[in-house]
């Protein structure tokens, strides 16, 4: 353990280089505006930077693109108290206090708290990663090409988690996602594959051009073009924005608990940061000592998802640097990055890449610390911000992203995939088609069926080679019950709802 | 308002034919090489699953009939628009350039995201110029990517 915080220290020094210290402040300024600007959230952000950051050196790139994951975790929470519109998902349950405390004159004491809130809830959320991160990587050490293979597995059967509503659905998408990394050269005989004749799709789909067509393109497409309209009572002075150190000080216990729950809420991969927002949530509410004030603008309602969702987002991280296992649709994101810059996250990363993995966890550290400074001197700009109308600002973000993408390969032919691939997102968005797992699909499809063909050469054939090791066993098992679980609970609940009938028609 | 219960049942049968298509391109790279698996094994079993659940949610929508609700007729015209647009910046480039390109399709997209009246229309030519400069500096300068 004190080795960790040992090689923490190194990896602050290396991140204070001045080449990471200006990717990670470039990195958190985007990500604040982004999540403040309605219309767009963390994993729209990532994706449409993604092109443009794989462009800079490896570590400055991953440095960037982290900073406006967390950088748009706080600016989220700008939009959700000052216009009640949530910049993401995971900044909704801000919206129910935050907003009715910006309307009774309070923005600035509800904004204050959320910049408090989400810089202890990412510092907790950072120690805790440093802390558990290297531990889980060292035991997953054990695991051979088998177990690895048996991970992949479990990571893909994670569709019954990260699927939404409807594991049907889920399915389609991810069975849709492993035939995108099938495209390209056979990993083991260099045979082509679903090239349809097209010499440029030889190397395959870049990832980015899937990650900005579904996350960015789909989520403008859906946006309404009344969206950023100001309303009379939703504009603030200045001296409102500043924020309340005494009210700040008095959520200490939502802080803490939101912080904590948001951890381990956002390891569990499917979980994210928005289910740890709830439960945080929920939690404060049923532990206050006045829960009647929850709903009608309680500081602490505004600390406690706040909190979870910054702490979320570090704990969401663990499994994709420890396992190589993206458990959300930003971190899937930022795992497509580590590929692109040729990197293989999962433990091996610790090991053979350890210098670039603690610069990157000491840049989390500078990027959090910095973006409490940054956020309040920002604030009114953000304020302002979220204002601006998709007329003005999507001609922007989609010129963007057309030259991100034809800079990965000086190729006009991806900027067309990624016209295809926003369709394609917005017709899964609005059909309720969860777009994570054909991300999971496409970026762990690949590295699965390297897994079971190189298994399967090694042992001639013989698929009983998979149930020998009692880790991939395990493993192998855990998946079974993910899998059939959701059908299980599913018949259950019909039965019970079947048997509750008759009984609410007797009482009616 | 455009039913969503089409769209559902088109991408399912899109999704159902691609996978069928897998299984036989699949059988073509060929499936097993004497005991070990070959270049086709991976598409085969992925085509199969994506042929088996696309024709389940297939039936499931053709029985809930009305379960999937509608989309306002704009904005799927709004996608339909950013895509031509984008189509004709990618044909446009050939020939004038892509940061020349890039101004109208910007001015296009701002149109499309409501900008309608005049004083509308200039703040989002001025930002597509703006913007066509900044493009510049990042990818020409700074990047160093040979632009079109």
């Amino acid at each position: 353990m004190l080795e960790s915080w040992h090689l923490l220290a190194e990896g602050l020094v290396a991140a204070s280089q001045p080449s990471v210290l200006a990717a990670i402040m470039v990195g958190a300024i985007i990500g604040l505006f982004i999540g403040a600007l309605p219309g767009l959230g963390p994993t729209a952000g990532v994706a449409i930077l993604l092109p443009v950051a794989v462009s800079f050196d490896g570590t400055a790139a991953i440095a960037a693109l982290g900073a406006v994951y967390y950088g748009a975790q706080y600016g989220g929470a700008v939009t959700a108290i000052l216009l009640g519109i949530p910049g993401d998902a995971s900044a909704t349950m801000t919206v129910i206090d935050g907003h009715k405390l910006a309307r009774n004159g309070k923005a600035g004491a509800a904004l204050g708290l959320s910049i408090a809130a989400s810089f202890i809830g990412g510092l907790i959320g950072l120690i805790l990663l440093t802390a558990f991160a290297t531990t889980i990587a060292q035991a997953a050490i054990a695991f051979g090409p088998i177990e690895m293979t048996a991970l992949m597995i479990f990571s893909l059967s994670l569709v019954s988690v990260l699927g939404g509503r409807d594991l049907n659905k889920a399915m389609m998408s991810l069975f849709a996602g492993l035939f995108i990394g099938t495209i390209g050269l056979d990993p083991m005989v260099g045979l082509p594959r679903f090239d349809f004749g097209e010499v440029r799709l030889f190397d395959g789909i870049e990832f980015s051009i899937i990650a900005v067509g579904l996350f960015g393109l789909a989520e403008m497409y859906a946006t309404p073009p009344s969206i950023g309209k100001p309303e009379e009572n939703n504009r603030f002075r200045f001296r409102e924005l500043l924020p309340d150190v005494r009210g700040t000080l008095q959520c200490w216990r939502e802080l803490g608990s939101g912080s904590l729950i948001g951890f381990f809420i956002g390891i569990l991969p499917g979980a994210g940061a928005t289910a740890a927002t709830m439960i945080s949530y929920a939690f404060a509410k049923r532990t206050s000592k006045h829960p009647e004030r929850f709903g009608n603008g309680a500081m602490e309602g505004v600390a406690a998802p706040e909190a979870a969702n910054n702490s979320a987002a570090y704990g969401n991280m663990i499994p994709m640097f420890a396992l190589g296992i993206p458990g959300s649709g930003t971190t899937a994101v930022l795992m497509g990055g580590l590929l692109m810059i040729g990197l293989q996250p999962g433990p091996m990363l610790f090991q053979t890449q350890s210098e670039f993995v603690w610069t990157i966890f000491g840049s989390f550290y500078i990027g959090n610390l910095a973006l409490v400074a940054i956020t309040i001197v920002l604030t009114p700009v953000l304020a302002t911000c979220a204002f601006v109308r998709p007329s003005y600002l999507f001609p922007a973000v989609i010129a963007i992203i057309a030259f991100g993408i034809f800079g990965i390969n000086n190729s006009m032919f991806e900027v067309a995939l990624v016209i295809g691939f926003g369709v394609l997102g917005y017709l899964m968005m609005k059909l309720d088609y969860p777009p994570v797992p054909l991300v999971l699909g496409m970026i762990l499809g690949p590295i699965l069926e390297r897994g079971i063909r190189r298994t399967l050469v090694a042992s001639d054939g013989d698929v009983a080679v998979f149930f020998q090791s009692p880790i991939a066993l395990v493993i192998l098992l855990i998946t079974v019950v993910l899998l059939v679980s959701p059908w299980l609970f599913k018949n259950r609940a019909g039965k019970e709802h079947q048997m509750d009938e008759p009984q609410a028609k007797k009482i009616g | 308002m455009i039913p969503l219960r089409s769209f559902d049942l088109g991408l399912s049968a899109i999704f159902g034919l691609l996978g069928l298509y897998m299984i036989w391109q699949g059988s073509g790279y060929g499936y097993q090489e004497g005991s070990v698996p070959s270049a086709g094994f991976f598409p085969v079993w992925i085509g199969a699953g994506l042929a088996l659940f696309s024709a389940l949610n297939f039936l499931k929508v053709i029985r809930q009939s009305d379960f999937l609700g509608s989309v306002e007729r704009m904005e799927v015209v709004r996608v339909g628009l950013v895509s031509l647009a984008l189509v004709g910046f990618v044909l446009l480039s050939d020939f004038i350039g892509m940061l020349v390109a890039s101004v109208p399709l910007m001015i296009a997209i701002g149109c499309i995201f409501g900008a309608r009246d005049a004083r509308s229309i200039a703040a989002v030519s001025a930002i597509a110029v703006g913007m066509a400069f900044i493009l510049y500096l990042v990818f020409g300068v700074v990047l160093a990517i040979p632009l079109l």
